[in-house]
């Protein structure tokens, strides 16, 4: 018999559904050109995780 | 057939490993018991952070399956089955062969008998059992190698037997429950191959069955349930039991006290960063008390993980423990594995996500900057970040023992107890750790709360709920006959409102309101926290400045400044159309549902009107905007307004006011007098002497347009497609009806007109140039094909 966990018992609900991360709202796009191209590589250097996912807004 | 070489452990089966085989013998007296297998990843690929849709995904410690089984011989076969217990009859009434005859339990895997080992237990090959794609075991969900898989170790104890084995595979395209992890590649992509090294924990469940305790809508239990059939009544009966841990008394007492047989027993993630593991040891320790009202000594305790114990394994279903996972997720979660014939707890491990820590510290800087100087600089100390985490176990401890949201906690506080020092000290700021209410950010900075009350601890519901669950009650020998007692219990709630229990109640909120303090009086709680979030606002930019860190932190925390200002709105947004909740059973008198009376809800319309839909100017600061964004100030303010304007417009709110209009009359607050207040405060320029919108407002009057657009004249459901998928027992709600409908086009009627009789007096263009386009958008709304 499959059981599934009690799916109410988290510290916040509807996260479960969300995606984990979402892209900062400044995160440069690659239609600025070469010079936003670069920026976003930059963006992904080591220890900018933690920048993005820092915007993610609750909903 | 077991040849030199063969590696043999002895316990509730004796295992042979012979090369790469793994063979069971089986004991006569095991065939045909219930057993319980558990499936948790020892080591799985968890998802790139970095990526949309991972981070919730496969971590050591996360389990994949749980499954019923039982061997039974037949002949020269081994028969793998999966019993039901979904319906029951005691075994002694002649219905029972009727139930069994309708339990026929799903064959897992059929095995042939290889030979027979002494009392002619039989002896089978499992391997394949664990590394090949056998649906209801598989660590993958999709195809498995078994060229890539392969059996690790195996290890018996008297109850249990644990498995690990070295699973490849590629997971199916729509990940499922325990995927495998690395979610979020694209559909239809190629899909690379995946490893886990998956754990299994097969255990006898009890023979000597817990007594279940009966389900009660009255007390937040999470439950299990059996249909029962052998009763005397006329039709089958649901059974509903709690699920709770079997707790039973010692001879060793202390006092009134009882010292457990065997104590709840929590360990501590060995991976969980050091400076946090007394935090986590206090989140558990926290519950003591709790069962000492249950009439335990040292009912739950810290366990200490065995240093050089090579069998023992934090996989191993008898070991629950609070496992840190190394996760972006901002969240924690508390699930259990119980026995599905009683609701016995078997494990309560909770998963604790590492980013839970950042979620902890906007919670804490948005709710308590204004009282506790500790949070105005980042970072915070770790001692505070360390007791804010002990606040978070202790919440999903609570899960694992059993207890589900207490939402309606805070409700039965009033704004005036929790600003109050000898309040909080002996009752919290919240009945119980389990409901949704964060920091205490009602209490004002001249009430001089001391700092270690400003967070949520174990309060008197989760006393009362552990002692309803767990006291024993001498003397009851059977389920049924500890109902009296229960009912006594229970019907403490009479005089005492914070024991009383809703999760989530039918008024769509009020009574049950998510993150809110005090809301006892929502309109009071709420004006009290817009105080302390002016205070907030101050000390944003000096809090976020770090020397050498960009303005990622100052951009966060204003966004939550912002969505809490929101959060702390929509509980006075749920008075309207609101009501209580206190669950009764036959004996108890009066109502269950109370709708909340007229004045208080038309008195929270005023305050949504005056305090949040008027642009709250005290939450925009142009220097901060300046530091962190190019534009977004106009969006970021009306998504706040707008979430709680479309809050009030909900279709359940407006189904429901009809209804207690039609049920109360004149006592009620109709759903007319609903619509002219909110007109009348929304677009409360058209109705002065010289209209005169700013640029928020302007955009708030739309969204109000736009949201009863969208009821009026709903998008078409894309072809073929349902626009929700339905779960299991969940009953979509009503949608809205017509007569709400007809209400929200006689409100763009009149507004229509009104906005043509200001147009002529707005004093500046943007104001005349909205209006002027309000009322066009009205008629198109009113008449989309004409």
């Amino acid at each position: 018999m499959k059981r599934a966990a009690p799916v109410l018992a988290a510290l916040v609900l509807g996260a479960c559904a969300r995606p984990a991360t979402t892209p900062a709202t400044n995160a440069p796009t690659p239609s600025r050109g070469p010079a936003g191209a670069a920026a976003a590589q930059g963006t992904g250097a080591p220890g900018d995780t933690t920048q993005r996912t820092r915007a993610r807004t609750r909903g | 057939m077991i040849t030199p070489g063969t590696q043999t452990r002895r316990g509730l089966f004796v295992t042979h490993r012979q090369n790469e085989r793994l063979l069971f013998e089986i004991p006569r007296r095991e065939l045909g018991k219930d057993m319980y297998l558990i499936g948790r990843y020892a080591a799985a690929p968890a998802a790139n952070p970095n990526l949309p849709g991972g981070g919730f995904g496969a971590y050591g410690g996360d389990q994949f399956g749980e499954q019923s089984l039982r061997f039974d011989r037949q002949g020269n076969r081994v028969i793998v089955r999966s019993p039901q217990y979904d319906i029951s009859a005691d075994t002694s009434l002649s219905v029972y062969a009727a139930v069994r005859a309708s339990n026929y339990a799903p064959i897992i895997a059929v095995l042939n008998v290889e030979a027979f080992g002494p009392d002619s237990a039989p002896v089978v090959d499992v391997t394949r059992l664990f590394t090949t794609a056998v649906p209801e075991i598989a660590a993958i969900r999709g195809t498995i190698d078994p060229q890539r898989s392969y059996v690790e170790r195996v290890a018996a104890f008297p109850n249990n037997v644990e498995i690990e084995a070295t699973q490849t595979g590629i997971p199916a395209a729509t990940p499922g429950l325990g995927g495998g992890g690395g979610g979020g590649a694209a559909a239809g992509a190629a899909r690379p191959a995946q490893s886990v090294l998956a754990h299994w924990s097969l255990v006898k469940l009890p023979e000597n069955p817990m007594l279940p305790r009966r389900f009660d809508e009255r007390v937040g239990y999470f439950s299990d349930q059996t249909v029962d059939f052998g009763s005397n009544e006329p039709r089958s009966v649901r059974k509903r039991f709690i699920t709770r841990y079997r707790l039973e008394c010692s001879d060793r007492r202390e006092g009134d006290l009882c010292y457990p047989k065997q104590p709840i027993t929590y360990y501590v993630d060995p991976a969980t960063p050091e400076w946090l593991k007394r935090w986590v040891k206090a989140g558990i320790e926290e519950w003591q008390p709790a069962f000492e009202a249950a009439g335990f000594k040292n009912g739950i305790v810290a366990g200490e993980v065995p240093a050089n114990d090579p069998d023992w394994s934090p996989e191993d279903v008898r070991h629950t423990m609070i496992r840190w996972l190394p996760s972006t997720t901002e969240n924690a979660v508390g699930p259990n594995v119980h026995d599905p014939r009683t609701g016995e707890i078997l494990n309560g491990s909770v998963r604790m996500f590492h980013n839970v820590m950042n979620l902890n510290r906007s919670w804490y800087f948005t709710q308590a900057a204004a009282i506790d100087p500790r949070a105005r600089k980042l970072p915070m100390p770790d001692t505070l970040s360390g007791r804010l985490l002990q606040f978070v176990v202790a919440h999903e401890i609570g899960h694992t023992l059993g207890l589900q949201h207490d939402q309606i906690g805070s409700s039965t506080y009033h704004p005036d107890s929790v600003r109050s020092k000898t309040w909080v000290a002996k009752m919290g700021h919240s009945p119980s750790i389990m409901d949704y209410s964060r920091y205490n950010y009602v209490a004002q900075p001249e009430d001089s709360i001391p700092l270690q009350y400003i967070i949520p601890r174990v309060g008197p519901y989760d006393h009362f709920a552990i002692m309803w669950g767990y006291k024993p009650i001498p003397g009851a020998t059977t389920t049924e006959a500890e109902r009296p007692t229960l009912n006594r219990w229970a019907r403490m709630q009479d005089t005492i409102p914070w024991y009383r229990f809703s999760a989530n109640n039918e008024f769509g909120g009020f009574g049950t309101l998510s993150e809110a303090v005090g809301d006892a009086d929502p309109v009071k709680s709420t004006t009290l926290g817009y105080k302390n979030l002016r205070r907030v606002m101050g000390y944003l930019a000096d809090a976020t400045r770090l020397p050498l860190e960009d303005n990622s932190d100052l951009r966060e925390l204003y966004n939550r400044t912002v969505n809490q200002w929101a959060t702390e709105a929509g509980h006075v947004a749920t008075m309207i159309g609101g009501g209580t909740v206190q669950y009764k059973v036959g004996e108890q008198p009066g109502a269950v549902y109370a709708p909340l009376p007229r004045a208080r809800q038309a008195e929270a319309m005023r305050f949504l009107n005056e305090s949040v839909f008027r642009t709250p100017t005290y939450l925009i600061d142009p220097a901060i905007g300046a530091r962190i964004e190019a534009n977004g100030m106009i969006t970021r303010v009306n998504g706040a307004q707008s979430r709680v304007l479309n809050a009030v417009l909900d279709d359940q709110r407006l189904n429901r006011l009809l209804e207690q209009e039609a049920l109360n009359d004149a006592r009620a607050y109709s759903l007319a007098s609903m619509l002219d207040d909110l007109r009348r405060g929304v677009w409360a320029e058209a109705y002065g002497g010289a209209p005169n919108a700013d640029a928020y407002r302007r955009e708030l009057q739309s969204d109000m347009l736009s949201s009863i657009d969208r009821k009026l004249n709903p998008p078409p459901t894309p072809a073929g497609g349902q626009q929700q998928p339905n779960f299991p027992g969940f009953t979509p709600p009503a949608p809205l009806s017509d007569d709400a409908k007809s209400h929200l086009r006689g409100t763009l009627v009149t507004l229509r007109s009104d906005l043509q009789r200001a147009i002529p007096r707005t004093s500046d263009r943007p104001t005349r140039l909205h209006f002027q386009g309000a009322a066009e958008r009205i008629a198109r709304i009113l008449d989309p094909k004409g």
